[in-house]
């Protein structure tokens, strides 16, 4: 072969190359044009990774005129008195006055213009949406015009008109200092007038390369008061976005009234002083810091203003105040809604001091910050308040002279401050709450509960167990049987209970004793009566709910709810967990949760069958059902009481231990429940007690009747797996629980 | 004072004397590098007091009892997803002896998805497949992520799926049919 062959050939392969090349470049896109295939009918080809359309094609799809002059290869295309020029040799597209910048300018291709498909689109201000991972261009002629953005309504409203509301979404930034307006299909008009730029707005116009939309975003020096709910609507024409009012000026005028405007209404304010750092501080819900003045200058009452957005989420503006003596400002009434005024030297007041039931309350004008500590002796509970005085209702001394609390003094303490004394009878805990009615805040000090006295009385029927406190009691009275014992567990109650052994005992009575207990998170004092035989008990309360009389029944009625429980034949569902598939949790050394599970439910099954209850299983043998299942059938056959039972696991071989899982419901059955059967099991199975724990566990979260989860022992622990492998510890932890379900059915009956 | 500038003066002379051109220089050197370090010491101390503090993440693992979790602070990597990056956390495990990690073997977050104050975590099958299973194994696995995730201020709720799909728990106990919050109780010292 001679060498010009050669080159030839090579040159026809290259050729050859690009043609397909390009030809399958153009193929790979598929084209709409306002939503029509249009692909087939047009021709185009990529240069320099810009895709070109033959010129011609282009002018009938916009019905545009064309002209081609040859002399100067360059084209002119009109329509819709939109001018565009372009020439061979030259990378830009001149629209009027401006140009275009592309990549590959003019092409000849088989002597026929191809132009860039793109920009010549764009410059008829037409919108291009390219979705590059389906490679579909899409044209679309804008279906709104965006002309005018302004602000309406004294800056609490910002308005877009616009031809058609099309599709639109509104993003703002996370300091909220940004808003972005995304609007589908929309253009900007040519005589769009930008009426929010000011010196705290910046609008900027964004065409966002690719998509067809337009996106108008307004940033801000300080957060934009957009509303996050509710803040966007229609109206007519135009998208008018709602903001939330913004601080427009804080000034004191001649008469020392200190006034802050906000450019809409101002919800209440809260007020409060800082005493050592003489500062007021007002905290002023759903308003934004805006572009405001602040005209205080060497005033002779204020040092100095600080203003800051205090929260967004819930929109808090602040406002500190730092004062030159000690004086206070105390809001006064408003005669705007957009403006809050304060008048310096106005104390609160407070009034109304009141004992009832271990607490004692006031009222205040505005928002106080009491300091609250006790002393030792003689003992009482002090409370300083600050820029106070004392109104009507307030009086030196009052009074109380019960075992709490002897007397509640108040006095000026010094120019600041008012003083309130609580003495007491002995040191207690306390807690204080601040609540808002009618414009007033009410202030409640909760002292402690305490015990007064415990008795306990006979007569030939009863053995009452009389507790009086000196508050209102907060109390749950429970019954356990085998050890048998009443247990009383008391909210917020101070435990003074050490000189408990004098209590008198009675021939029922074997012990009484008291500890402190966690209580679904909080700490309750437990009394325990620990009782001789099984007794069928009442509960009432006496002096107005501050004592609590527990009735014991020595003969008959004893005798009635033995009988009673023989013919009180109850259905309970128990759930061996897991089975079929899923073999639940898998032992140290392989043994499969769902096996103890079910040996253990089949032998409760069998153990209250005896005692003449209804049982049924969820399953009877080594199948697996969903736990939506074992809910369904538990509801369906109205069961009284649900026990599931399970093996336990970590990925930590040392843990082990017992623990039984309820879900909290509004009449504590469940934890009842749960307590009864731990009670055995905690002191009966001589594993590690873990205790009662709450959870939502599927099973007994949706059945309806009172349930229970028991985690019998740990698989992931060898020794525990070991055990929960033989019979005896299987039949022993059923023993329990049965024992357990058989005490909850006493007392509380089930369903 | 004046007997004191006599004093400085006569020391100058006495370096004077002792040091050479090439000792100088040296000497200069050695000052202007220990000035040079002091300089990125500082910024260093800056940089680390001014942003350390925002910058944690809080990551629950569980304690050794098997009985609660506790939270362990990590630097946010501002190169990485911070979704994503709570998960690696979980994934690596405490730093302290007395905690455990929670996170199976071979467990991946494959995807994520916020719905305003929900996310959705998708996780593949080594989740639920290679769990050890129990109550309390799946308590502190499932919470131990969700309580991470509540952490950020912007996470309420947490629902997770497994490759994609709704499950009703990851080992048959705990519901999942329903996105979870933050768990108080579970919480140490709470």
């Amino acid at each position: 072969m001679s060498v010009p062959r050669k080159f030839g050939i090579a040159i026809l392969i290259i050729i050859l190359f690009i043609l397909t090349l390009s030809s399958r470049a153009a193929a790979q896109n598929t084209i709409y044009f306002n939503g029509n295939d249009i692909t087939s009918e047009i021709k185009t080809v990529k240069r320099e990774g810009e895709l070109l359309i033959k010129a011609r094609d282009l002018a009938e799809l916009l019905d545009a005129d064309l002209t081609w002059r040859p002399a100067l290869k360059s084209l002119e295309m009109e329509s819709q008195e939109v001018t565009i020029k372009i020439m061979a040799q030259s990378r830009y597209i001149q629209i009027g006055n401006d140009a275009l910048r592309t990549e590959a300018g003019l092409q000849l291709v088989d002597n026929q213009a191809y132009i860039p498909l793109a920009k010549s689109i764009e410059a008829f201000g037409y919108l291009l949406e390219y979705q590059r991972d389906k490679e579909k261009l899409y044209i679309f002629q804008p279906e709104t015009t965006i002309s005018n953005v302004s602000w309406q309504e004294d800056g609490n409203q910002l308005q877009i008109k616009m031809d058609e509301i099309t599709p639109y979404r509104i993003l703002h930034s996370e300091d909220g200092s940004e808003i972005t307006i995304e609007i589908d299909k929309a253009e900007i008009d040519q005589e769009f007038s930008d009426n929010i730029s000011n010196n705290n707005y910046y609008l900027k116009v964004v065409n966002v390369p690719d998509k067809a939309l337009l996106r108008l975003v307004i940033k801000s020096r300080t957060p934009i008061p957009f509303q996050i709910d509710g803040g966007v609507y229609e109206h007519e024409d135009s998208l008018v976005l709602s903001f939330l009012p913004q601080l427009k000026d804080i000034r004191i005028n001649e008469d020392n009234i200190l006034s802050v405007e906000a450019t809409g209404k101002i919800p209440d304010a809260r007020t409060k002083y800082i005493s050592e750092s003489k500062k007021m501080i007002i905290d002023i819900p759903s308003v934004v810091i805006g572009n405001f003045d602040l005209d205080i200058e060497e005033h002779p009452l204020i040092k100095d203003i600080k203003v800051k957005q205090h929260d967004l989420d819930p929109v808090i503006l602040r406002i500190e105040a730092t004062m030159v003596n000690g004086d206070i400002f105390k809001p006064i009434k408003r005669d705007k809604n957009n403006l809050l005024a304060f008048k310096p030297g106005q104390r609160s007041e407070i009034t109304d001091l009141q004992y009832a039931d271990g607490s004692f309350s006031f009222k205040s004008s505005s928002a106080l910050n009491p300091e609250l500590f006790l002393l030792e002796t003689p003992p009482r509970l002090v409370m300083n308040l600050y820029h106070v005085d004392r109104g009507s209702g307030i009086r030196d001394k009052i009074e109380v002279n019960n075992s709490l609390i002897k007397n509640l003094r108040t006095a000026r303490f010094d120019e600041q401050t008012v003083r309130i004394v609580a003495d007491l009878k002995e040191l207690t805990g306390y807690e204080w709450v601040e609540e808002q009615k009618d414009g007033l805040y009410q202030y409640t000090i909760n002292l402690k509960n305490k015990f007064q006295e415990i008795e306990t009385k006979d007569n030939e029927d009863y053995q009452y167990l009389n507790i009086l406190m000196n508050g209102k009691a907060e109390y749950e009275v429970k019954k356990f049987n085998y050890p048998h014992r009443i247990v009383v567990d008391f909210k917020n109650t101070l435990n003074n209970l050490d000189k408990i052994d004098s209590i008198a005992k009675s021939s029922l009575i074997k012990n009484i004793r008291s500890s402190n207990y966690q209580l679904e998170g909080e700490e309750v004092t437990r009394l325990v009566f620990e009782l001789n035989d099984y007794f069928s008990h009442q509960v009432e309360t006496y002096q107005d709910q501050h004592g609590i009389k527990i009735a014991l029944a020595k003969h008959y009625l004893n005798q009635e709810m033995e009988e009673k429980r023989e013919f009180e034949r109850r259905l309970i569902v128990v759930d061996a967990g897991h089975g079929g598939f899923d073999p639940g949790a898998i032992g140290a050394t392989g043994l499969k949760e769902k096996v103890p599970n079910l040996a253990i439910a089949r032998e409760i099954a069998r153990q209250l069958t005896d005692k003449n209850h209804e049982v049924l299983l969820t399953r009877n043998s080594d199948q697996f059902h969903s736990l939506q299942q074992r809910v369904k059938f538990a509801n369906a056959c109205n069961a009284d009481l649900f026990i599931s039972i399970h093996a336990n696991s970590f990925n930590n071989p040392q843990t082990g231990g017992v623990e039984t899982y309820y879900n909290q419901n509004e009449d504590n059955q469940n934890r009842f429940l749960a307590e009864k059967i731990h009670d055995k099991l905690g002191r009966g199975l001589s594993i590690y007690d873990r205790g009662i724990k709450e959870s939502n566990f599927y099973v007994i979260k949706y059945t309806k009747m009172p349930s229970a989860l028991v985690e019998v022992a740990f698989l992931s622990n060898p020794k525990e797996e070991k055990m929960l492998q033989t019979r005896d510890f299987q039949k022993q932890a059923a023993s329990l629980i049965t024992e357990g379900i058989l005490d909850y059915l006493e007392e509380n009956g089930g369903r | 004072m004046i007997i004191l500038k006599r004093m400085g003066e006569d020391n100058m002379a006495a370096n004077k004397t002792i040091l050479s051109p090439a000792q100088k220089r040296k000497l200069l050197l050695v000052l202007r590098l220990l000035l040079l370090t002091a300089a990125v010491f500082y910024l260093l101390f800056l940089f680390y007091n001014n942003f350390s503090a925002d910058n944690k993440l809080a990551v629950y693992f569980s304690t050794k009892d098997a009985n609660y979790l506790r939270l362990e602070e990590r630097e946010i990597d501002q190169d990485k997803d911070l979704y994503l990056q709570i998960f690696e956390e979980l994934k690596a495990g405490p730093e302290s002896s007395e905690l455990g990690g929670t996170i199976p073997d071979g467990s991946q977050l494959l995807e994520y998805e916020i719905e305003g104050e929900l996310i959705v975590l998708n996780f593949n099958r080594a989740l639920k497949d290679n769990h050890w299973g129990g109550s309390a194994g799946e308590l502190l696995t499932v919470y131990s992520i969700v309580n991470s995730y509540t952490a950020l201020d912007q996470i309420q709720k947490v629902r997770i799926l497994i490759e994609g799909e709704e499950v009703e728990s990851l080992v048959g106990h705990l519901d999942l049919s329903q996105p979870l919050m933050y768990n108080q109780k579970l919480t140490e010292g709470s």
